[in-house]
This record gives structure tokens, sequence and C-alpha cells, in this order.
């Protein structure tokens, strides 16, 4: 689906996303299966935000669909994991993702790959994420995704994983993602600064 | 045998949406004669076109599992595995969790939720993927396990090899193209770690250049095998098969799996008419010595000239038919011919797979009988046993053995 945006109209594409919606809910685990709640977080967000309408149903705002998270083990200041997905935009407007939250993370960031000194690492997402009307965003594993870091308790593998993320006009969608076994996802990260050669399990993270 | 249109079906018809090629909108092979190809390939096995058959998509919602009843795929790869130490009810509840999402997903022709290779899940190739648990997975559980689960008794003729035997868990995938199944069990075994380990892994196959709706395979000593199968069409069979719920759950079988090494070496030595004698059927088609089809009954009675039986007293027809209406079970076997390990040319034999609502009633009388005495013995050795409960089916939304995990 996620190729789709440049063959169809906005309607079309609206309406096969409504189809994937229904398709995707098909696992017992209901936490791959995205979307699905999301509020107005911020007070007054529609009165700064022509753009989207207050009365939208939620979850027409924006999914993630077939959301994702890489299982770790570990808790504490070094622990961390990502969240990957297609976030799905059935509006005509572009919608800005300016960042995330979970309980489960004392620290979440917006990450984006860049080639730094002829290697591929990771470094927050400055601008955040657009998701285009009428299209996806892919967020999987080295490219962008949702970092989660400090993380105050273990993902293991079959739970689930709420994420809440924020948009510039403070809306906010809460999806429920599933934790996985995931043996990739060991990108280098740079925070700003000169990448860091990972050796763990996760990415590594300069604090 | 549940067969409902594949979600491929609706898949399609997004396909069609979005101006892509439209996939054909198959539903289970095993309920629907084989239609002609709309594609292009003029390459056909059984009246169905090669890119039909790769697209094939049995379903995995329902009450049963698929893999049991529906139509042997040509190839198999069986999997044990064993939980962590420390596994519990929440770690088999995670696991069953894991892989609900990623064999409904793979089953219908699509990568699980971490697959970076997808493309070599889009020949869903009539893929089955069958949960069983042995009774490792409902000890740590704290579940009790089906009053059958139990190993096998120790039979005379076993030469058991730890390496093939038990195991907590179990999954059979099959389908009709060796990279959909190789795919999927990577997919399947590394995402259960570390809840559950890889214990054995057995690889068969079938004949792949074979309606296998209308024939029976043949096995690596040359004999039609599974003969005289019960079947679920047939009402008096049914509850052979699935349990009615009256053993243990309803919708949920037995797996019995037996790992027959055959020595062909031997097998070599011996002439047709020997091997027709030791079988008690005819090579050519199956049929009993005593005349008929392959579907014919064996007359037991019948004499020959000498005053000897025609069919033999220790022949393998003989020994295995059933003494009573319940010791019947439905085989769906693998031939497996790995690289030996030695000097000797071939290791290959059987996987021999049965399902039956309660093995210990159906199944163990047949085998204590082979056991005692049957010429085939000569040439063929059990080397591995196990025993797993197939989970009942589920529906969307729900888990693989979500009731037994929900209190």
């Amino acid at each position: 689906m996620r190729t789709t945006r440049s063959v169809l109209g906005p309607a079309a594409v609206a309406a096969a996303a409504v189809l994937t919606l229904g398709l995707t809910g098909c696992g017992a685990d209901p936490a791959g299966e995205g979307p699905i709640s999301s509020t107005d977080g911020a007070p007054g967000a529609a009165a700064t935000s022509p753009a989207v309408a207050p009365t939208v149903d939620p979850g027409d705002v924006l999914t993630l669909e077939d959301g994702w998270a890489k299982a770790v083990a570990d808790t504490g200041e070094h622990a961390m994991t990502g969240v990957f997905g297609i976030l799905t935009n059935p509006t005509d407007t572009d919608i800005h993702v300016v960042g995330a939250r979970t309980p489960m993370a004392g620290l979440v960031e917006l990450h984006e790959t860049t080639m730094d000194g002829g290697a591929m690492v990771m470094r927050e997402a400055q601008g955040g994420f657009i998701v285009p009307a009428g299209g996806t965003l892919l967020l999987e594993p080295g490219g962008r995704h949702i970092m989660l870091m400090e993380l105050t308790e273990p993902v293991p593998a079959g739970s689930t994983v709420e994420i809440t993320l924020i948009t510039e006009d403070g809306t906010e969608v809460t999806a429920s993602v599933a934790a996985r076994t995931f043996a990739g996802a060991e990108e280098t990260y740079a925070p700003g600064q000169p990448a860091h050669t990972s050796t763990g399990a996760t990415e590594t993270h300069s604090s | 045998m549940t067969g409902r249109v594949g979600r491929r079906a609706l898949v399609s018809s997004i396909g069609a949406l979005a101006g892509t090629a439209a996939l054909s909108g198959c539903v289970s092979r095993a309920e629907t004669p084989p239609t002609r190809s709309r594609s292009e390939s003029g390459s056909t096995v059984g009246g169905t076109s090669v890119a039909d058959r790769a697209q094939e998509v049995r379903s995995f919602f329902g009450p049963r599992q698929s893999g049991v009843d529906d139509v042997p795929q040509a190839f198999l790869t069986l999997v044990a595995l064993d939980l962590a130490p420390d596994a519990d009810r929440d770690t088999l509840r995670r696991l069953m969790a894991v892989w609900t999402d990623d064999i409904a997903r793979l089953m219908d022709g699509r990568g699980t939720l971490t697959d970076q290779e997808p493309e070599l899940a889009a020949r869903p190739a009539s893929l089955t993927v069958t949960v069983g648990w042995g009774r490792g997975a409902f000890e740590a559980g704290g579940i009790t396990p089906p009053p059958w689960l139990t190993p096998l008794p120790a039979f005379q003729i076993d030469q058991l090899q730890d390496r093939w035997n038990d195991g907590d868990l179990v999954l059979q995938v099959c389908a009709d193209s060796p990279v959909t199944v190789a795919h999927a069990v990577r997919r399947l075994v590394t995402g259960a770690a570390p809840m559950a380990v890889q214990r054995w892994v057995q690889r068969g196959f079938r004949e792949p250049l074979l309606d296998a709706g209308a024939e029976r395979m043949r096995n690596l000593l040359g004999q039609i095998d599974g003969t005289v199968n019960p079947t679920s069409d047939d009402p008096h069979d049914e509850p052979l098969i699935w349990d009615d719920g009256s053993t243990w759950l309803e919708h949920s079988t037995g797996l019995v799996v037996r790992r027959i090494a055959m020595d062909l070496d031997r097998w070599d030595r011996a002439d047709r008419r020997s091997r027709e004698h030791i079988m008690g059927r005819r090579l050519a088609d199956g049929a009993p010595l005593t005349g008929g089809t392959e579907l014919s009954p064996p007359d037991l009675e019948a004499l020959a000239e000498d005053g000897f039986p025609l069919i033999d007293t220790f022949s393998h027809v003989r020994r295995s038919m059933a003494q009573a209406p319940h010791e019947r079970f439905l085989r769906r076997s693998y031939n497996y011919d790995d690289p030996p390990s030695g000097t000797g040319v071939s290791d290959a034999g059987l996987i021999f797979l049965a399902f039956c609502a309660d093995p210990v009633h159906q199944f163990v009388p047949v085998q204590r009988r082979l056991a005692e005495a049957d010429l085939l013995n000569v040439y063929t050795t059990p080397i591995g046993s196990a025993v797993f409960a197939v989970l009942p089916g589920c529906r969307e939304g729900e888990m693989l053995g979500g009731p037994l995990l929900s209190s």
C-alpha cells in the first residue's frame, strides 16, 4: 500500500487505507494491529490547527499499521528499542508528527537515517516526521523509526507496547504495537555527535 | 475440511483498486477443483498452472487448524521446539500470540511483522502451519493435558534416538514450494526465541508432480502410502480424526510422529514378488493380493493353491488392519532422503505422521501388532517418536490456545 500514493487520487487511497485496516485485523495479537485511538491531548489544539477538523473521527486522523517494537530484555539508562510500522494518513492534509511518548521509556525520539562518513547512522529527526496527505510513511529498521530510550521495563517478545504519537497541532494518537524478537536494528546512533558503533543487542546511545 | 475464501481474494480487490495486476481469488485447493489458469504461463501441474498453484491459499482461521485433513502439500518441515527452562503460562501466551499473528500472515502470502524478506512469503503455495503442544508445554503452563498425551509405550522394534524424540511444541509446516516452507520455518523459529528453541528438524517430501487430491503418494520403498484413510467428510470417520469434545477439546486432534528409517540396501535385494508378499498388496496399483483395486478390501480368508493364505499372516496389510472400528487414524506422511552420515548411499525413510483424536486408543493397538510381527519390520526401523496435541483453530482476533491460556 505504501506505493500507491503516486498512482491514486486521495479518495481511492483513502478507500484502500480503510480496506487495509479491515484486513490487518488478522492476528490474535491485537498489538500488531495498530491504531487506535486519538485524543486532543493539547488544550486548544483544534483552535490552533484549522487543518484538522475538531470533529474528526478518532483513528481517521493517523494510524500506525503493522506496528512492532524490537523485544529487549534490559532496562535502565542504556536500554533502548525501536518502534516500526506504517504511518497512514487518510486525510487530505499532511500530518506532522513532532514527538511520541510511552510509559515504558524515559525518553522517546523520532529518528532518521543519514550517511555519516560513509556509514549509515541514526540521529534524531529534528523536523519530526511528515506523513503526506492520503499517503503513508514507512518506519523500518535502517530507516525512520521511533526510538525508545531509558526503558523502565523489559519489552518481552509477544507483549505489547503502548505508544502515543503527538502531532504538531497537539493531536495525540495512541497505538498498541507488538514486541517481536528481531536480530537487526543494531544500527549506530549519533545524537548530534560522531557515530558510535554498536556491539550490543540494541542501538547504542551516547548520553 | 473447512475452507473459505482466503483473504487473498480481498487483497486482490485492493490490488485492482491500486491499478496493479489483480490476483486471482483463490480458495483452498482442498475443496475446489483446480481451475484453468488465467495466467499466460503454459506450464501446468495437475491441470492447474504453476502460477495459480503458487497463489493458492488455505484458511488459517476456523474451528480447526489446517494441515490435517486437507490435501497434503509436496513439502514438509517438521520442527520440534523446547520451551525455555523458566517458561511459564505467560511465556506460552506470548509465544502463541506471536505465532498466531505470524502464521496468519504467512499463510495469506504476506511477510511477518518483522519480515525483511517478505518476497519469500509472496507465493503461499498452499502453506499451512499446524501448531501442537507436547506434554512439556502443558506442564510449563500449568494446564491439564489431554489424557492420552504421554510418550508412546516402548515397542520392541524401536531403536529410538533422542535427537528425533519428543519436544514441548511442534510446528508442522507444509507447502507446495520448498522456498515458502524454508522461509516460514525460519521466521517462526527465530521469532520464537528466547521463549522456545529448536529441538529437532525433520524435512520431508511427497511427489510434487501428482494430483494429490486424487492419488496417494508412494513411499521410498515404492509402495502406495495412505490407502483407506479416514476422511472428515464421512460422519463416522470424523470423530476418529477430530475430537468431538469427548476426550479433550472439540476440534483438537493428536499428532503421532514416527521417524521410520528404511534399509534401502536390504530392500534392493528383495524381488518384487517378495515385496508384494511382505506388504500383502500389489506394487503396481496398491490392490490387495486377493484382487480388485487399491480401495478393495483384502480377502484375508482367501487361500492360495498351496493352502496358505494369499495374504500372509504376517504381511503388513493384515497386521495393520483395524481389528476394531476405532483402530484407524489419518496418515499424512512424508518421505525423507537426507545426506548419509557414513559410507552408505542413503539415509532415507518415512516421516510417519498420524492424526487421531486419541492416539492411545486408536494408534497404539495397531503399532503394537506391527511391533509384534510384521514382515516389513526387516526393512524398517522406528528411530524417532513424539506425540503432540494439535490445538483447535481460532477465529480472527483470537489466539491459538487462547481458551487454555486465558485463565
